[in-house]
């Protein structure tokens, strides 16, 4: 409940703001909009910092994604710091639609990629090593997707909010060989695999 | 308005997917896990198998054994390879004998001896590729506890081998925490290599780390608190002599001329043999903080490499150099010790120390001066276990196989050979 509340006041937050944002880059609207237009091929750069809510807790996340943008699409590819459980570094590609004909745009997303993993000390004391060997964490698949807001500052700069899902996957590995009382040795394996649905809420700027 | 009205009814529409459906955001953690289940077997039927099987691929390393042109090496629990290395750099896999409840092997003229489960068997190895049972001394090693003697073979039980079965449980109840779950009533040990024993050509070799020895006729058995004496004058007709009790955590036994040493988590025994074979007496005893520790000896040092980890239940890792003078005069036998990372077994040919330094590789070592011990090169082609020195070549079981070495040329000490473990 306290995350859900956290996430819900963050929303609030920025909906206050770009509700104010958007009541004042009103006027250059249509202009804009005419701006881009001409010019169909652009490169973007989006610049965003948030949350992962889960059933974990909540965890840090940023991002940077840079590509090129074709009139209302746009596709790049990105890369993070994603510190849900395990922490890691997902790099992926990335594809946007805007929708909307003003200077502010809703926008779908989507991602794919690799979790690249990448263990805190703490998290390789807690999760590493068991009574029978240490465990070997593998990169895994990450995906996110949601909806966005935009809304442009100026004709460079965009203030852009999008919660959405994210999920990436790991795995941690061992295997001994264990020799019983009795018996001749068996090699001993344990593979623990983590599937982890996070809420994913980013704020950022985009150029 | 219209805009502004499709704005606020997303963000109430994400607000309402937030609080309704956390379900989506659970984390999904499942464990897989080998499960094992034995198969047993009754003493007679293992018994009765003990016998050649076509040669199979090495699945893990053991103790070594050499004779001849022929490479022993058991699979613990499970039997010995039979390996013909008449050419080095290529040696072939022949044959394998069964030998559940297998852990140590000595071989004298064309009779092998392996202990299996409490029972020390005489196996004739004239014919390497139809290798029978010649005797089974029931209940050799009463104080490894497989069975009552006073139980009939064909009740015996004994565990031969284990059938697996990979099983995928939900772990969600304990997301946090990794547990190893499929390890039922199991002891962890080091897998050991060969030992190093012998002087005679009739009588092989075998590594620093064995629990066999042979010296003459007598074959010399330690168990972990005992030593063993087998009359072996009429080799296939092995009988047992007598028992002497040493200490606890006894760990290996090495021979050099009329010497024993045997090695144990707390010190190195030395025994004599000259006056009575048959009834070796106590001479020296060099004592040192917990470890494991393999020993070798020439005429004037016995070499000891501590190394510790769980089932040493030490914290040193080094050689330690003993003079044996001192060790008959119960004086103070330390000469040095060298830091290592891991040591294990040990061999030497004249004035060439070769260690075994685990995950460091091989370790090969100018020991003229044995207070200033020189690396001559440090191989660090795998993790190693223990090593065998005979006429140039140092043959090297390591975890994943078994390599030769051609040192002929100190200078050049190279890779000839490796059989390699397939798991």
């Amino acid at each position: 409940m306290t995350n859900r509340k956290y996430i819900i006041t963050i929303l609030l937050f920025f909906l206050i703001g770009a509700k104010c944002v958007a009541q004042k880059n009103k006027v250059n609207d249509v202009t804009a909009h005419h701006l881009a237009a001409v010019h169909d091929w652009q490169f973007h750069s989006i610049n965003q910092a948030g949350v992962l809510v889960g059933q974990a807790g909540s965890a840090f996340q940023m991002q940077t994604i840079n590509g090129m943008q074709y009139k209302s699409w746009f596709t790049g590819i990105g890369a993070g710091l994603d510190d849900y459980r395990f922490r890691g570094i997902p790099l992926f590609i990335d594809f946007r639609k805007e929708f909307g004909s003003s200077k502010n745009y809703f926008f779908i997303y989507a991602g794919a990629g690799i979790h690249f993993i990448w263990l805190t000390d703490k998290q390789k004391k807690d999760y590493s090593v068991s009574n029978y060997g240490v465990h070997d964490f593998s990169n895994g698949l990450y995906f996110d997707a949601g909806i966005g807001y935009k809304v442009k500052f100026n004709d460079k700069i965009a203030i852009i909010i999008s919660p959405g899902f994210s999920h990436k996957k790991t795995d941690a590995k061992n295997s001994d060989v264990i020799c019983p009382f009795q018996g001749p040795c068996y090699v001993n394996s344990n593979r623990f695999d983590y599937n982890l649905n996070r809420l994913s809420v980013n704020a950022g700027v985009e150029f | 308005m219209k805009k502004n009205i499709l704005f606020n009814q997303n963000i109430v529409g994400i607000l309402l997917l937030i609080i309704i459906f956390p379900g989506c955001l659970k984390d999904k953690v499942t464990h897989t896990y080998t499960l094992n289940v034995p198969i047993l077997k009754s003493l007679s039927a293992v018994r009765a198998d003990m016998k050649t099987a076509p040669a199979t691929s090495l699945t893990s390393v053991g103790k070594i054994y050499i004779q001849g042109n022929y490479i022993f090496m058991n699979e613990k629990e499970k039997g010995i390879h039979i390996i013909d290395n008449s050419n080095p750099s290529s040696p072939h896999n022949i044959s394998f004998i069964n030998i559940p409840g297998n852990e140590d092997i000595a071989v004298k003229g064309t009779i092998l001896y392996a202990d299996a489960y409490n029972d020390l068997v005489a196996f004739d190895i004239s014919d390497p590729t139809h290798v029978t049972p010649k005797k089974f001394i029931s209940n050799a090693f009463p104080d490894r506890g497989y069975y009552n003697p006073n139980t009939s073979p064909d009740s015996i039980m004994l565990v031969v081998g284990w059938t697996t079965k990979d099983t995928t449980v939900d772990y969600n109840s304990q997301p946090d925490v990794i547990y190893n779950v499929s390890c039922p009533s199991c002891q962890v040990l080091a897998a050991v290599p060969a030992s190093q024993t012998d002087n005679q050509a009739n009588n092989g070799t075998g590594g620093s780390m064995s629990r066999f020895t042979i010296i003459n006729n007598y074959l010399y058995t330690v168990t972990h608190q005992d030593l063993n004496v087998f009359d072996i004058s009429i080799p296939e007709n092995p009988n047992f002599q007598n028992k002497t009790l040493l200490s606890w955590d006894i760990e290996t036994i090495y021979p050099f001329k009329n010497r024993l040493f045997i090695g144990s988590n707390s010190g190195v025994f030395m025994f004599d043999i000259t006056s009575s074979p048959d009834n070796p007496s106590r001479t020296g005893q060099f004592a040192h903080a917990r470890a494991c520790d393999p020993v070798i000896a020439d005429d004037n040092y016995a070499y000891v490499t501590l190394s510790d980890g769980r089932k040493c239940q030490g914290f040193e890792n080094q050689l330690d150099i003993v003079d044996i003078k001192k060790l008959d005069e119960n004086l103070s036998p330390l000469v040095k010790s060298y830091p290592l990372t891991h040591p294990q077994g040990l061999s030497k040919d004249g004035n060439t120390l070769f260690i075994c330094d685990d995950k460091d590789g091989l370790k090969v070592y100018d020991a003229t001066d044995v207070m200033n011990l020189k690396m001559i090169s440090n191989i660090k082609d795998a993790e190693t276990y223990d090593v065998i020195t005979t006429g140039g070549l140092a043959i090297v079981v390591s975890k994943d196989g078994l390599y030769q070495y051609d040192y002929t040329d100190l200078s050049n000490i190279h890779l000839i050979s490796k059989l390699a473990v397939k798991n």
